[in-house]
């Protein structure tokens, strides 16, 4: 009988199989943060999250957090984020679209009351031909398109509606 | 017709064996590279561009982002320092000294990552506001019902997870050589029948 065959390249091909899906996942996964946020509002705009709903946040945010993010493409040029420091611990994570974490900072890379970047694909990066402003950190993307999460510390509710306000002033946006 | 049969059945265990793998990967991922103490876990390098696949892909199943490495370190607690899991039948203790870091924090959430809904408004403890006693340790108790001191409440008969997120900081820096920081104790005080 060939059943120990059937069986056995089975299994073999399987493996692959499920390394492949494995990898895919990241990218196909239906309700990943990406396609989350998608769901919120458009590329290269700030949006402030709503912690109170899961549908206008993502799980497992941490509830003395405030958060914003900000979907960027890259493939018209460089984004701009300038980021109030509101609070005593703000910090800036960025991701590819998959969701990998290349970069973060905090408050304490701050000149000034704002965190202010600008983000550059590899291409503009290598470049060097775009002169970036005093204070302003350049942050390279390995790929294009990704997001940017913003957590501002927000223990207190009476103190909530105000970092909110200043949160809110978040920008992202198309370098001009 | 006999080799189209055999060909449907190695696609029909290929297909069984790879896809129910990955499914129950980003449901249960494999620990690669953790931190670990008592209940405690972190995946080491889930912050980090070198993320293992495993901890992505699981990471993108729950649509959870990662805490960036040179943020902080999340740590999740799914079980009791007995290895039950946590239950909303349960009330628990949460005690010990917490690592000196610049923030940090404690929420319960349900299985898919919301917070868990309370009169109270409670979801978290954060260094701010948890009380400690004269040796520097934190008393919280976790519990559907109210009880005196810190007190974080959860659901009636629902399973939830505790993270504790350490911000500002990396395991190196906490650990004081050990493998992992020295968190605090997850103890079963007693639960409803």
């Amino acid at each position: 009988m060939r059943w120990p065959f059937f069986i056995i390249s089975g299994i073999l091909i399987g493996c692959v199989l499920h390394i492949v899906s494995l990898l895919a996942v990241p990218v196909l996964a239906p309700r990943d943060a990406y396609k989350r946020l998608e769901a919120l509002g458009g590329e290269n705009t700030a949006i402030l999250l709503d912690t109170a709903s899961s549908d206008k946040s993502l799980p497992f945010l941490d509830p003395a957090f405030l958060y914003a993010v900000c979907r960027f493409d890259l493939s018209d040029g460089p984004v701009r984020l300038r980021v109030p420091l509101a609070g005593e611990y703000v910090s800036m994570s960025f991701h590819s679209r998959d969701g990998r974490a290349f970069f973060s900072l905090n408050d304490r890379s701050a000149l000034g009351t704002v965190l202010d970047v600008e983000m550059r694909d590899e291409a503009d990066e290598a470049a060097k031909s775009l002169p970036l402003g005093a204070g302003t950190i350049s942050v390279s993307a390995p790929e294009p398109v990704g997001f940017v999460l913003v957590r501002a510390f927000s223990q207190f509710a009476s103190s909530t509606k105000s970092r909110r306000e200043e949160l809110s002033k978040t920008v992202c946006t198309p370098r001009t | 017709m006999r080799l189209i049969l055999q060909l449907l059945m190695i696609c029909v265990i290929a297909a069984g064996v790879g896809l129910g793998l990955t499914a129950l990967a980003v449901r249960h991922p494999p620990a690669l590279d953790i931190i670990q103490d008592g209940a405690w876990v972190a995946i080491a390098k889930e912050g980090a561009p070198e993320v293992d696949a495993y901890a992505l892909a699981a990471l993108a199943h729950r649509g959870e982002v990662p805490h960036s490495i040179a943020d902080g370190l999340t740590f999740r607690a799914k079980d009791d320092d007995e290895g039950n899991a946590l239950s909303g039948s349960c009330t628990y203790m949460i005690s010990g000294t917490v690592p000196s870091v610049r923030l940090w924090s404690l929420g319960a959430y349900d299985l898919d990552g919301n917070r868990l809904a309370n009169p109270a408004e409670r979801f978290g403890y954060t260094n701010v506001d948890a009380v400690r006693d004269a040796d520097g340790a934190v008393h919280i108790a976790v519990s559907p019902e109210a009880l005196p001191g810190d007190w974080l409440p959860v659901s009636p008969g629902l399973n939830f997870i505790l993270v504790l997120r350490l911000y500002d900081t990396t395991a190196a820096a906490i650990s004081g050589g050990r493998a992992a920081p020295e968190l605090p104790a997850i103890r079963r005080i007693g639960c409803n029948t």
